[in-house]
């Protein structure tokens, strides 16, 4: 496999994430969206890793592995509490949480 | 002996201070009497400076360092010469009388413990004023007796008017009081010292004429403003809202002659400006003729001698003014004497006539106090200068006949005796109102012997205090020029034909002004006397004009800085633009702040873009 | 952890538990304070006790940014900020607000001792931002709880530090252009040399920062509506020790690190001083009720403190640090009269008052004595530092110093107007019947703070000598020794 390759992989899951994103409504497509940028970053992290013979690579991958778990934990969490509180998943309710700020 | 100075303004300062601490618990009586007792034993003091130090004073006494940056150095330390010496004597001695006149005069007054307070405080911060040996210190104390003289004018506070005249007393002097700071900067900027000898010795070494001119014109304006002269005149008369006894000690024999003693410790100074002497001079001479003028159309008991004081006052100017700072001296003694007398003896005709002061319903009251008529009657001889039997014959003739003498003093000496004339006039027109005449009964009043003593000691200084200086050519007491020269200097008197002349004129002049008082009051009676002279009786409407012109003046300027500039420009204009500045930038950027997550993913998505067109073209 | 860190983070402690009490807290609080008042003199007595000068929190490019030095000046400020604290709670006893008030005002002395500690001049910027807030805070839950008050006291402290963050800044960047070495230790940055031009635009924006909370002309506006919303007891400790922080950095910070500059300023600041001095005078005037009268008596002081502090003359600048410490003094006897008239149900407008002192003889005693401290009598406290400010900025600037010379003339004009609508004449039938004179505790307050008042004004000299060197080093260097002479 060559770094090339592993680049346009990388490139093209941050591209899905994007789209993922930016098209469509549900809050849990867009989770996976971010979870895909996750990927995307550690895919170019591991390969700079074997490009330049180090060890840091793998480790920010496994890191970033840990801390994006967490962070899904709690995102998921949230995403419940949101179905149940305000009665729907998509991303337009979560507006009814800004707070009005003109009085 | 001279590490005991301290003790002369120490004693009432140290009475006033008790006052406030302690006053809550004791009975004003008993207030009364420690007041009392703190200017006798000031007194005490000074006598003995008299005894030990008497024939040539040279006293000093530091305390302890005030101030002291750089070369600004002011110590809280006191000296005396002969100047001085009777200055303290005036303030201690009289101020004492007079607390001794008041314990029974202001008795079962609803403020006694305060003015007993003012008072004890007065007389410290005259004596300060007087012993100063830096300008500093003479600063100190000359603001601590304007503060006197506020508090005291407005004793009787629940009556608008009098806290009104108060107040314009202190706002009036203090027109001179900063004037007087300006000249003490000008001069340390020039000279970089505020003692009084090494001013003079600087001044000597290194006259600046212009520093000095407007340094000197400065100082004078402070004096003037002090010392009642024209045109700061016009509080004097309104601060007769006071106590009697007040105006007898405060602004009569002590304050209002802080400027004649400022313009003769301060004489050096003036003398190194060519001309400034004469104008000096010459505001005396006018204000004299123009108090007097006005005095004898008033109404007023206490207006007549408090224009009676402003033309006084100008006697002892006109003294500088001539070159003989110690006749302008000896006159201010002579006047502390016998108008402190009058002030008191009107005190007690006030309250013999239920408080009216108008000398028109007055008369005929030789009958009911003799004692007072004879008082009265002395003060009036040495007001008006009788010839020979008065100590004001001595004094102010003296300044009037040396006038004569000076380069360019034919005006001073013409003014002077016009001045002069009316003098006795007003002066036995008062009399005659109040104690001939018609009798126009009172209310029944004793004086007792607190009241009596002090008035008899004045009444007896009044007429024998010029036996001190005989005029020139006479056989008799010639102690007083002799003994001052060391440190004024001898004046330019007259000598010779010219002498005889000068003399007969005064005397003239004096008998003359008693002939026209004798009339003025039986016009007066009539209906038809000076009083209503509308323009002397409300003094050339110099008052009024002032009136119309300042006040409104300053308070339309502080409505236009606060309406116009404060809230138009500060608040309306610099902070509403502010504000509308950030309201409107907020609602701009609040407009992509509509809580829809997915713009903000496009944003985010689209900044990313931009970075990284960046990073594309960096590299 | 050395007694300088203890001192400065004391309060802050303090607060926040006084923040978790629902009620109670006043003792905790004024003990507090005295613990504060003690150290603090223990402090300027005894400066050795700071030797060890503390280096923590150190990081790279920045510097060390918890450096405290012993300064006689900055000692100085401690003990005013501290006897001023428990003065100002004491006037609060009563006030329902009490907490917020103590709160507030701890965090403001924790940042003001850390100020006047502070070495650093990022760690005396940071004091400086939490000092405005916890003002605004003061300001926005005491006395009239007013938002707009508050809002405009940060809006113009924050702006006017952010422009002194960035003059600061800019010293900063080119010191390290210079010499390599980026610091923001003063004592570093006054090493840097400086083109005028761009010396003056940075001495520009750090007077900005540091006036606005004296509060100089032009920059006084917040002032009135900031004392006039608070309560007056607030206002003591605003008014009295929040206000020598600005001058405190121009003497210690801006004018060593910008010394031409502070020299190339000097006729400005005297002639704003002077115009700021005759504005608050005539402004105090016209004021419509006694808060916001208070309020420009304190302007009109600090100008002129402001004008002998810019003149950077010998005796201006130290009549200006003095003017700053009676300043406080006799302010807190103003608002504490002030405090007095509000706890008895008298709001401050004029209708509601007049023939006072005929109920209240002790109060008004003690109003006419502030009174006459505030117009520069002398023998009490405000009168050498007008006076030397005075007499050593006519050596430099002539008309201006003679123009701020009417100021004594103005002080006599609007301060006896006052007395005389509030307590001469005859008695306003609206007062209440029963109108209680001092009572114990309020009377022994005005009598510390009287005889403290006469103190300074009859023995300046025990302050003034031991002020210390007013400019660092570097800057009395570039100044020639001293600026405009001695």
């Amino acid at each position: 496999m060559t770094l090339e390759l592993a680049l346009v992989i990388a490139a093209l899951l941050f591209l899905a994430g994007i789209a993922l994103i930016l098209l469509r409504r549900s809050l849990i497509f867009l989770l996976l969206g971010m979870e895909l940028l996750f990927n995307a970053a550690m895919v170019i992290a591991l390969v700079g890793g074997a490009r330049w013979h180090s060890s840091t690579g793998q480790v920010l991958v496994i890191f970033i592995m840990a801390l994006s778990g967490a962070a899904l934990a709690l995102t998921l969490a949230l995403l419940l509490r949101v179905k149940q509180e305000l009665g729907g998943d998509t991303v337009d309710v979560l507006c009814h949480l800004r707070e009005e700020a003109d009085e | 002996m001279s590490e005991w100075l301290w003790l002369i303004p120490g004693f009432p300062l140290l009475g006033a201070l008790l006052n406030a601490l302690f006053g809550g618990r004791c009975s004003p009586r008993g207030m009364g009497r420690m007041a009392a007792t703190m200017p006798f034993l000031s007194t005490l003091v000074v006598l003995a400076l008299w005894s030990t130090h008497g024939r040539d004073p040279h006293l000093h006494d530091r305390v302890w360092t005030w101030i002291a940056v750089g070369r600004f150095h002011a110590d809280i330390a006191f000296q005396v010469d002969q100047v001085t010496l009777i200055m303290i004597s005036i303030a201690a001695f009289v101020g004492f009388l007079i607390h001794l006149f008041s314990q029974q005069f202001m008795a079962g007054d609803y403020g006694e413990r305060r003015y007993y307070f003012y008072l004890n405080l007065f007389v410290g911060g005259m004596l300060v004023l007087t012993m100063a040996d830096n300008l500093l210190l003479l600063y100190l104390g000359w603001e601590a007796v304007g503060l006197c003289s506020y508090a005291l004018v407005a004793h009787w506070y629940r009556k608008p008017e009098n806290a009104w005249a108060g107040r314009k007393a202190f706002v009036v002097t203090r027109i001179g009081d900063t004037a007087l700071a300006l000249a003490i900067f000008m001069l340390f900027a020039e000279y970089h010292t505020l003692n009084d000898q090494q001013l003079f010795v600087a001044v000597a070494t290194h006259p600046d004429v212009l520093v000095l001119t407007i340094a000197g014109a400065l100082t004078l304006i402070g004096a003037i403003a002090k010392s009642a002269q024209f045109p700061l005149h016009i509080w004097l008369p309104d601060s007769m809202a006071g106590p009697s006894t007040v105006s007898a000690l405060i602004h009569a024999a002590t304050m209002v002659t802080a400027g004649v003693y400022l313009c003769i410790r301060l004489y050096p100074v003036f003398a190194a400006v060519p001309g400034m002497l004469w104008v000096i001079g010459l505001s005396g001479a006018f204000t004299a003729f123009y108090a007097a003028s006005c005095a004898i159309a008033q109404v007023d008991i206490k207006r007549v001698l408090a224009y009676s004081t402003i033309s006084q006052l100008g006697y002892m100017f006109l003294g500088v003014g001539i070159g003989a700072p110690s006749l302008g001296l000896f006159h201010l003694l002579v006047h502390a004497c016998f108008k402190a007398l009058l002030f008191m003896s009107a005190g007690v005709v006030i309250s013999v006539y239920n408080e009216d002061h108008d000398i028109r319903h007055m008369g005929g009251l030789k009958a009911q106090q003799p004692f007072l008529r004879w008082v009265f009657l002395a003060g009036i001889f040495a007001l008006a200068a009788v010839p020979v039997v008065s100590a004001s014959f001595y004094s102010k003739d003296a300044i009037i006949a040396t006038a004569f003498m000076v380069p360019g003093g034919k005006l001073l000496w013409a003014l002077a005796l016009l001045g002069a004339v009316l003098t006795a006039a007003y002066a036995f027109r008062l009399y005659f109102l109040i104690f001939e005449g018609p009798v126009t009964p009172g209310e029944p009043y004793r004086m007792g012997w607190g009241m009596k003593i002090p008035l008899a000691l004045l009444a007896a200084a009044s007429i024998g205090m010029g036996w001190l200086q005989f005029p020139p050519g006479w056989s008799g007491p010639d102690l007083w020029l002799p003994w001052l020269a060391p440190v004024l200097g001898m004046p330019p008197m007259p000598s010779g034909a010219v002498n005889v002349f000068l003399q007969i004129t005064g005397s003239v002049a004096t008998l003359l002004g008693i002939g026209i008082g004798i009339k003025a009051a039986q016009w007066e009676r009539r209906g038809h006397g000076f009083s209503r002279l509308a323009f002397l009786s409300g003094a050339w409407f110099f008052d009024a004009a002032f009136l119309r012109v300042f006040p409104p003046a300053v308070y339309a300027f502080a409505r236009f800085l606060d309406r116009g500039v404060e809230r138009t420009g500060f608040r309306w204009a610099f902070l509403g633009g502010l504000r509308d500045g950030f309201g409107v930038g907020s609602q701009l950027l609040g407009i992509g702040e509509n809580g829809l997550l997915s713009r903000y993913a496009s944003g985010m998505v689209l900044g990313l873009l931009i970075l990284l067109v960046f990073a594309w073209g960096w590299m | 952890m050395n007694l300088g860190s203890v001192f400065i983070l004391l309060p802050w402690l303090a607060a926040p538990w006084l923040a978790t009490r629902r009620t109670g807290g006043h003792c905790f609080a004024m003990a507090v304070a005295l613990v504060e008042l003690v150290l603090a003199l223990v402090l300027r007595l005894a400066p050795g006790m700071l030797h060890d000068t503390s280096h923590a929190l150190f990081i790279p490019m920045l510097g060390a940014l918890w450096t405290l030095h012993d300064g006689l000046l900055g000692g100085t400020l401690a003990v005013l900020t501290a006897l001023l604290l428990p003065i100002s709670l004491a006037f609060a006893w009563r006030l329902p607000e009490f907490r917020a008030l103590a709160l507030a005002a701890l965090v403001m002395e924790g940042a003001l001792f850390g100020l006047f500690l502070a070495d650093n001049v990022l760690m005396f910027y940071i004091f400086y931002e939490i000092l405005a807030l916890a003002g605004a805070f003061l300001i926005l839950r005491t006395g009239h709880k007013s938002r707009t008050a508050a809002l405009l006291f940060l809006l113009y402290t924050v702006v006017g530090s952010l422009l002194f963050l960035v003059a600061l800044v800019g010293v900063y960047v080119l010191h390290g252009a210079q010499t390599g070495v980026y610091d923001f230790s003063v004592l570093i940055l006054a090493d840097t040399r400086i083109p005028a031009t761009a010396g003056l635009w940075m001495f520009l924006g750090m007077v900005a920062g540091l006036a606005v909370k004296m509060p100089l002309f032009p920059l006084h506006s917040w002032a009135s509506s900031s004392y006039g919303a608070a309560a007056p007891a607030g206002s003591i400790f605003l008014s009295g020790a929040a206000v020598t922080a600005g001058a405190y950095g121009l003497i210690h910070f801006a004018m060593p690190m910008l010394p031409q500059a502070a020299l190339q300023f000097a006729p400005v600041g005297i002639t704003l001083g002077a115009i700021g001095t005759l504005y608050g005078a005539f402004l105090a005037l016209n004021a419509d009720n006694l808060r916001h009268f208070a309020a420009y008596a304190s302007v009109s002081h600090m100008n002129l403190a402001g004008l002998g502090l810019f003149a950077l003359q010998a005796q201006a600048m130290r009549g200006g640090i003095f003017l700053l410490i009676a300043h406080g003094l006799v302010s807190a006897g103003l608002f504490g009269v002030v405090a007095v008239m509000e706890a008895r149900g008298l709001t401050g407008e004029w209708a509601g008052l007049g023939g006072l002192f005929r109920r209240a003889p002790r109060l008004g005693a003690w109003m006419l004595f502030f009174f006459l401290a505030g117009m520069g009598l002398p023998g009490l406290a405000n009168f050498p530092g007008e006076f030397l400010s005075l007499a050593g900025a006519f050596q430099v600037l002539p008309w201006a110093a003679g123009l701020a010379t009417l100021g004594i003339l103005a002080g006599v004009i609007y301060f006896l107007r006052i007395y005389e609508r509030v307590m001469l004449g005859p008695l306003n039938a609206v007062l209440p019947d029963a109108l209680a004179d001092l009572r114990q505790g309020e009377w022994l307050l005005f009598w510390v703070l009287g005889l403290l008042t006469l103190w300074m004004g009859l023995d300046p000299q025990t302050v003034l000598a031991h002020l210390g060197t007013l400019l660092s080093a570097h800057g009395s260097e570039a100044l020639g020794g001293g600026g405009h002479g001695v």
